[in-house]
């Protein structure tokens, strides 16, 4: 911890709630430092009217009285300690003899009790001398090996040296790389801009081409129904000129019925055939929700055919396809049915004939 | 000379001499004080009245350790009580417990006996008046980190943890309190 560092904890040491371990750094700055001193010491008498700050309160009288009891016996017992330790009165006691030194070394004592005194101090200083030496040689062995272990840290310390050279290369190098990194991945970006921009024209550009696709694909759909219908009435037309052209082709005529008195019709078909052409003219027109329909008549029943619709003038043409061939039925005839037509007859017959088989 | 004429200084040295009556004076000078600082530490009267009475048998016991060209009496007095109150405080910190009796809100009160110490109680009630108008002028958050590290005992990152607020502003709201404190204090004459 720096000397900054260590005056930045004064004002928590003068507020007492420091480390014991920041207590004794800040004891350890001040005592080098006497103005820092000065100063903790000057916070020092801030913090020591804090107390003052709080309200006083008087205790119970019971704390007084407890306290005082117990300060008067305390003070009691050390005043009957001390009583006990004074020393006994000298009244009446003999004087205890005195001597003097000379007097001891001239008695016959002294000599025998000092030689063998010297030959005691002699043993001990030798013991001393012995215990000294060999603690000098264990303090020369630690120098020895303090010493060595110093060498090998030198040592260390210089591979270490090289190996910081080594890195500081390298890190040089790394930096380098790096730089060259940073521009290419600029350039990355760039491009990166580029193609980007590519794409949303293309994006467009797609766009545009799925839009002309369906609208193809439409006319196409369109064509293709168009295909449909002239082919079917190509096919029809080949029907017709297959009818006419056949030497067996005969026409009968069919009257309206009392419904649409007005009404009439011609057929005409080949009786080996299954197709025949009805021409029809004079029938009302129908609601939207109903259809003329063909019938096909035998003494056992009768088929239904086609379904049309008249123009404003009552006039139709058809053909007509039968399950069998013409030479089957006896009579044909037209009802009114709903509008896709009946698998029976449902409706009123307004045309009605025989044919000639 | 009755003990009534006697400073702290003098007090003491005849408490150091174990004498009784020299003792009733000092805590019948002070005793308000430390019980209004122990019950700010521990906020139950109770502990504060054993405390207050353990501050005062530690002034008796060791009487001779009291140095006055270290600080004065109240001071070591202030200083025992604290401890006493911060040690009890953290022992029994999971429970806390509300004041019990509303009187202890009164506002200084002459300590009782007999014999009415006059110079002191002014001098009390002067220094009292004085540095609680100084704290209470304090910028709120100065007063706070003041209040949580002296009278709650709590270390700088402590505060700084439970305020959310970092220890650098901690440490420079502490330093700004103590300078203002200093100033305010100065200025009318009370010292340390």
């Amino acid at each position: 911890m720096n000397d900054q560092q260590i005056e930045d904890l004064f004002e928590f040491y003068v507020l007492g709630t420091l480390s014991e371990e920041e207590q004794i750094q800040v004891e350890s700055y001040i005592v080098r430092n006497p103005q820092a001193r000065a100063r903790l010491e000057e916070m020092m008498q801030v913090s020591k009217m804090l107390p003052f700050g709080v309200e006083p309160m008087d205790p119970s009288p019971k704390v007084k009285e407890t306290l005082m009891a117990r300060v008067r016996a305390n003070a009691e017992s050390k005043q009957a300690a001390l009583q006990a330790a004074r020393p006994a009165e000298k009244i009446g006691r003999p004087e205890p003899p005195s001597w003097s030194l000379l007097d001891w070394l001239r008695s016959s004592l002294a000599v025998p009790v000092f030689a063998a005194a010297c030959v005691i101090l002699l043993i001990v200083v030798g013991a001393w001398a012995m215990n000294l030496s060999g603690r000098l040689a264990a303090q020369s062995d630690r120098i020895a090996t303090l010493e060595e272990n110093s060498s090998n840290l030198a040592a260390t310390v210089a591979a270490l040296e090289s190996e910081n050279i080594t890195l500081a290369s390298q890190i040089e190098r790394l930096q380098s790389e790096r730089e060259e990194l940073t521009v290419q991945v600029a350039a990355l970006s760039s491009e990166n801009g580029d193609l980007a921009a590519q794409i949303a024209d293309l994006e467009t550009d797609n766009s545009e081409l799925v839009a002309q696709l369906a609208a193809e694909l439409a006319a196409a759909e369109q064509l293709s129904e168009e295909n449909a219908i002239l082919a079917g009435q190509l096919a029809a037309q080949e029907e017709v000129m297959a009818l006419f052209s056949s030497p067996q082709v005969q026409t009968v005529s069919i009257s309206g019925t009392e419904s649409q008195p007005d009404a009439e019709a011609q057929i005409i078909y080949d009786a080996e055939k299954q197709v025949a052409i009805l021409v029809v003219t004079g029938l009302e027109e129908l609601a939207n929700d109903e259809a003329y329909q063909v019938l096909l008549i035998r003494n056992d029943g009768h088929d239904t055919a086609e379904t049309f619709r008249v123009d404003t003038q009552g006039y139709s043409v058809l053909l007509v396809h039968s399950l069998t061939p013409f030479n089957t039925f006896n009579a044909v005839g037209v009802s009114i049915e709903p509008a896709g037509g009946s698998p029976q007859r449902t409706g009123e017959i307004v045309l009605l004939g025989d044919l000639v088989n | 000379m009755s003990t009534e004429e006697l400073n702290e200084n003098e007090l003491m040295a005849l408490v150091e001499a174990s004498d009784v009556d020299a003792f009733e004076r000092l805590y019948d000078r002070y005793a308000s004080a430390a019980m209004g600082l122990a019950v700010k530490i521990t906020r139950d009267k109770t502990i504060a009245e054993d405390i207050v009475q353990e501050a005062f048998w530690t002034v008796w016991e060791k009487a001779a350790k009291f140095d006055p060209d270290r600080g004065n009496f109240l001071n070591w007095l202030f200083t025992i009580t604290r401890n006493l109150s911060l040690d009890s405080w953290r022992r029994f910190q999971s429970r806390p417990q509300p004041m019990a009796n509303a009187e202890t809100q009164e506002h200084l009160v002459l300590a009782q006996t007999d014999e009415v110490d006059v110079a002191h109680e002014v001098w009390a009630i002067r220094t009292y008046e004085r540095v609680r108008l100084a704290i209470a002028d304090l910028p709120p958050e100065q007063r706070d980190v003041i209040e949580l590290a002296y009278f709650y005992g709590k270390t700088r990152r402590e505060i700084a943890a439970e305020t959310n607020i970092p220890l650098g502003t901690i440490h420079t709201r502490a330093r700004l309190a103590l300078q203002k404190l200093q100033a305010a204090l100065h200025n009318v004459g009370i010292e340390g």
